[in-house]
């Protein structure tokens, strides 16, 4: 299980990536999902699948079982979906709660602040109470969470630095953007499947080198050399593009966020927050990318694309939105030859980890040099 | 136990299955809510709490004001806390 690392955090120029084990190896796969994912602020789910007061969304991080709760006063919470009794998973498929989130099997009954609200019979028939028993000490396992451009996060260990200190670097770049998001049902989201390590998609996102060869559309419209490079250490890296044109429909484009800075204007970014969320970010529109591993090459790509103004999910603009899904879906859907043909070449047992161009590959070079910290941390 | 109550039961338990196939919480709650109170006429205790405890699970579940009223009637008798 032990690979070499030593050559991942050296210069760019000098530098290989990451070993094959690290994309085809179960062990290192658990591992990963150990350091990397749980603990760090990993993307599990978008805000508007808990919509509803009450609405409950039972999910895994692979394996770990997650109950994702949207309570009565509208604050998104998460809880480990295990009933402090038998350990019992308490929700089974996504639901509307009325009132206590009921564990089915002995019907231990939790408030949706996570507190145990009734213990049937513990005492005997008929008897809802024993000393030895303290409902107060028996809440649900509180999950850390926190939403962030449409995407809720969750550090499971609770080992992390609060969200906004582990990724104030890239709030603070993007602060114009942390406004109301809009997003409605049609033409907003859509999922791809990938057979490949999940981080493989966060490192063919990070980076404008391919753009040419697995865009070319994209490259009329944005060159090549319109782009540059965004690293972070320890926290994300990504590429901008100076050239962003609004899409259009008869001279309609979408409402802008407002006060945004010249810049933002022609400009763009796409940025992948590691672990496992992808972001990008125009004048009028994001769209956030949940990479959800499943297996050690097999990987859910959950894509929501959100708006700046609630005027562009009015029916007004539903063309344009169907337009502008339809070019996202088709862009991202065009990476997907490439993160499977690296998945394969992993089992090319004489490849390297590959050397960087020390011009193009840094964001790449940053997530690999992050990966091997996380084992170090 | 005469035919009549033999009966009688039948019919209550076939409601509770059906409110319960019918994911009726509501109804639920009414029926377990009857048995108790017939219970406590019938002095009979210990069904009567174990009715009321079912009624005040769902109750709770479905959100209904009524677990309330049921649960002061489990604080009375000490059967809640």
């Amino acid at each position: 299980m032990c690979s070499d690392l030593s050559k991942v955090n050296l210069p760019i120029s000098k530098a290989n990536g990451l070993p094959n084990s690290h994309y085809i190896d179960e062990q290192v796969f658990q591992k990963e999902k150990e350091c990397l994912l749980y603990d760090n602020w990993s993307g599990v789910a978008f805000e508007h699948d808990v919509v509803n007061p009450g609405d409950a969304l039972p999910l895994n991080l692979l394996g770990f079982p997650l109950l994702i709760v949207r309570d009565y006063t509208n604050q998104i919470c998460v809880y480990q979906n295990v009933c402090r009794h038998r350990g019992m998973i308490l929700v089974e498929e996504k639901k509307n709660i009325r009132g206590t989130i009921r564990c089915p099997y002995h019907s231990w009954s939790y408030n949706l602040d996570g507190s145990l609200r009734a213990t049937p019979h513990i005492g005997g028939p008929g008897y809802n109470h024993h000393k030895d028993l303290n409902k107060k000490s028996l809440r649900l396992k509180k999950i850390r969470s926190y939403v962030y451009l449409g995407v809720i996060f969750v550090n499971i260990s609770d080992s992390a630095e609060p969200f906004e200190k582990t990724n104030c670097s890239l709030m603070s770049r993007w602060s114009e953007f942390n406004k109301p998001l809009f997003s409605c049902k049609n033409y907003s989201s859509f999922q791809l499947e990938l057979k490949c390590n999940w981080k493989l998609a966060v490192e063919n996102f990070c980076e404008s080198y391919h753009l040419p060869w697995v865009h070319p559309e994209l490259n009329v419209v944005s060159k090549l050399e319109d782009h540059y490079n965004i690293e972070s250490k320890d926290q994300f890296s990504g590429q901008g593009s100076y050239h962003y044109t609004q899409i259009s429909d008869n001279g309609r484009v979408f409402v802008d966020f407002e006060n945004l800075s010249e810049s933002w204007k022609t400009g763009a970014e796409y940025i992948a927050l590691y672990p496992n969320v992808l972001l990008g970010v125009h004048r009028d529109h994001i769209f956030s990318v949940i990479l959800q591993p499943i297996s050690k090459d097999f990987t859910l790509e959950r894509v929501n694309i959100f708006y700046a103004s609630s005027r562009s999910i009015n029916k007004d603009y539903s063309k344009l939105r169907e337009d502008n899904f339809l070019f996202w879906k088709s862009v991202l859907s065009e990476d997907i030859f490439v993160v499977e043909g690296m998945q394969k070449g992993r089992y090319g047992k004489f490849f390297d980890g590959g050397r960087f161009s020390p011009a193009m590959d840094g964001p790449t070079h940053n997530f690999h040099g992050w990966v091997a910290n996380q084992y170090s941390a | 136990m005469g035919i009549k109550k033999i009966n009688s039961l039948e019919s209550e338990n076939s409601k509770l299955q059906n409110a319960f196939l019918k994911n009726d919480l509501s109804l639920v709650v009414e029926i377990y809510t009857k048995k108790a109170k017939l219970d406590l006429k019938m002095g009979n205790k210990e069904n009567a709490y174990f009715n009321f405890t079912q009624a005040y699970i769902f109750a709770l579940e479905d959100g209904l004001e009524v677990s309330d009223e049921i649960y002061k009637i489990l604080l009375k008798a000490k059967r809640e806390i």
